[in-house]
């Protein structure tokens, strides 16, 4: 049976979705192979479906686990794509300095939000976990990206406040230490 | 009325003379409570424990098999699990933190064939001094970390892999898991057989999987019911079949499973992290009050940031609330951490003993 274009974008979408990556795969193939434009398969396939997962996360109809899964589908999907986008001339919507503050080596919350940053071509510059103050200056100097990111369990990500340096940064944090609030922005300039 | 008494009473949901009190907490910060209650370099753990009114203590048994993993430069090993630390400090203390997961991207052979301890590897000879030294206590077997399923899978291959494997049923996991559950099962079983061959009685069997979020469930209820359900049965009948209760920590938001540990025969909960989703001492009244016993909900993350005055206001109100309905043992949430000021932690047993009493 032939699937129409449209439904080969709505099943890239809901096989994402189920976290099934070969098939994600596959239908990101077929649409490269009919001609689709990369930058379409993309969004109306791949970011399409992840929005939605983003979605029943949020009203909690699913959990971490099946994120996970999905994201895993993305970047099956993504790196089928990858060679025809490329050179698109496109760039990233923005960079982020993503990192787990030192003192704590966690990093599943770190990595949901890194996922789900990419999504959304985000150019996600990962430092990993137990990340010092230093390099966190370090690597805000050196790419001078719009937000920083910092997550930990502990409190130390109240002490990461003061990694703040330059003007028109965002800073974000995610930690358990803001009792259920995962993400909480800091402007030092709000614009 | 002894410890034994009042812990037995309390998970029976009835009132004993006052409520049951446990403790627990990180290494640094037991140390400064220590000191500041004058108890010296020699004293014991059973010293603070009687100056708190701890009425739990646990038995358990050494491991004394072969190393089954090999030694990393600059970590520490657990010898049973493979589970790989570093000391990670902070400005109040540090958790021995995992840093390396050797099943991390691993292929299906190689968790298959991951080991686990063998339950005749433990020095059971020491069963029956702990039970003689703990006669008037409420004495327990197994811990929060049986079997935690997601966590010491996480602490192997890494959280994202194990919630990704969980969820797929890799059927490599899925072997693994119950290779371990069997140790752990096996070890229980051989230390109750040594509690009852010294004359002694465990007063129930604790076990754990950290099934919340903060704000939500960490697994879907279906993944709940395939993985989880099954495993978490076998520990709560073998407990049953010795007579003894079973009490599950679960971690965050969590009651939203407590309709089917219910189901299975649990008779308690423990750590209720009163600041996570549908957690409240109030909900868990409404919910749960007389169908399961409490133990903990006293939060950690407030005893380290509060007042005392208002540590002891957050312990009457909780008392107030969980008391009525029988079956409470104050306890915190999580080890008292290490930025924990001692006179929060003495506010708050202190707390215990002023209206904890029926």
């Amino acid at each position: 049976m032939e699937y129409t274009n449209e439904e080969l974008f709505a099943a890239a979408s809901l096989n994402l979705q189920r976290g099934r990556a070969r098939q994600v795969g596959e239908c990101v193939r077929e649409l490269i192979d009919r001609g689709m434009p990369p930058d379409e398969i993309l969004n109306r396939g791949l970011i399409k479906g992840m929005e939605e997962v983003g979605l029943r996360f949020r009203d909690n109809e699913i959990f971490v686990p099946e994120v996970l899964v999905a994201a895993r589908a993305m970047i099956c999907g993504m790196n089928v794509l990858r060679p025809y986008i490329v050179d698109d001339g496109r760039k990233p919507v923005g960079q982020v300095v993503l990192g787990t503050v030192r003192g704590d080596i966690h990093d599943i919350g770190k990595n949901l939000v890194r996922m789900m940053m990419e999504s959304k071509r985000i150019e996600v510059i990962d430092l990993g976990t137990d990340v010092t103050a230093a390099r966190f200056v370090q690597a805000v100097r050196q790419y001078n990206p719009k937000v920083q990111a910092a997550d930990s369990i502990s409190d130390a990500v109240r002490r990461a406040k003061a990694y703040a340096g330059e003007e028109d940064l965002i800073l974000a944090f995610g930690s358990l230490s803001y009792q259920g609030a995962l993400i909480r922005e800091v402007r030092k300039d709000a614009k | 009325m002894t410890s034994k008494e009042r812990v037995r009473m309390a998970l029976a949901l009835e009132k004993p003379d006052r409520v049951p009190i446990d403790y627990s907490s990180n290494k640094t910060v037991n140390r400064r409570l220590m000191d500041a209650l004058g108890l010296g370099i020699n004293a014991t753990q059973d010293d603070l424990y009687e100056l708190l009114g701890v009425d739990f203590r646990g038995i358990g048994a050494r491991y004394i098999g072969p190393a089954l993993f090999p030694e990393r430069p600059g970590m520490k090993v657990n010898p049973e699990y493979g589970y790989y630390s570093r000391w990670i400090e902070n400005e109040f203390g540090g958790y021995d933190d995992f840093c390396y997961f050797p099943l991390k991207d691993a292929e299906p052979e190689e968790i298959e064939a991951f080991p686990a301890p063998d339950p005749d590897d433990y020095d059971y000879s020491a069963v029956a001094e702990q039970v003689k030294k703990y006669k008037d206590k409420a004495i327990y077997v197994g811990n929060a970390g049986m079997p935690d399923i997601i966590n010491s899978m996480g602490r192997v291959m890494g959280m994202e892999d194990a919630l990704v494997n969980l969820q797929l049923g890799d059927e490599a996991t899925m072997v693994w898991v119950e290779k371990k559950t069997n140790s752990e099962l096996g070890r229980m079983e051989r230390l109750l057989e040594a509690i009852k061959k010294a004359g002694g009685e465990a007063d129930f069997m604790w076990m754990g999987e950290d099934l919340g979020t903060q704000i939500a469930p960490m697994i879907s209820m279906e993944l709940f019911n395939r993985v989880f359900r099954p495993v978490h049965q076998k520990f709560i009948d073998l407990a049953k079949s010795y007579g003894i209760p079973t009490m599950i920590h679960t971690c965050g938001c969590s009651s939203w499973s407590y309709e089917s540990f219910i189901e299975m025969g649990m008779k308690a909960v423990d750590t209720l992290q009163p600041e996570a989703v549908n957690m409240s001492p109030a909900y868990l009244k409404e919910h749960f009050g007389g169908r399961l016993a409490f133990h903990g909900c006293i939060s950690t993350a407030q005893i380290a940031t509060m007042s005392a005055e208002d540590i002891d206001k957050i312990c009457k109100q909780t008392l107030e609330t969980l008391m009525p309905v029988g079956g409470y043992c104050f306890a915190p949430t999580h080890m008292i951490q290490d930025n924990t000021p001692v006179e929060n932690i003495v506010a708050m047993y202190n707390a215990a003993h002023k209206y904890g009493v029926y």
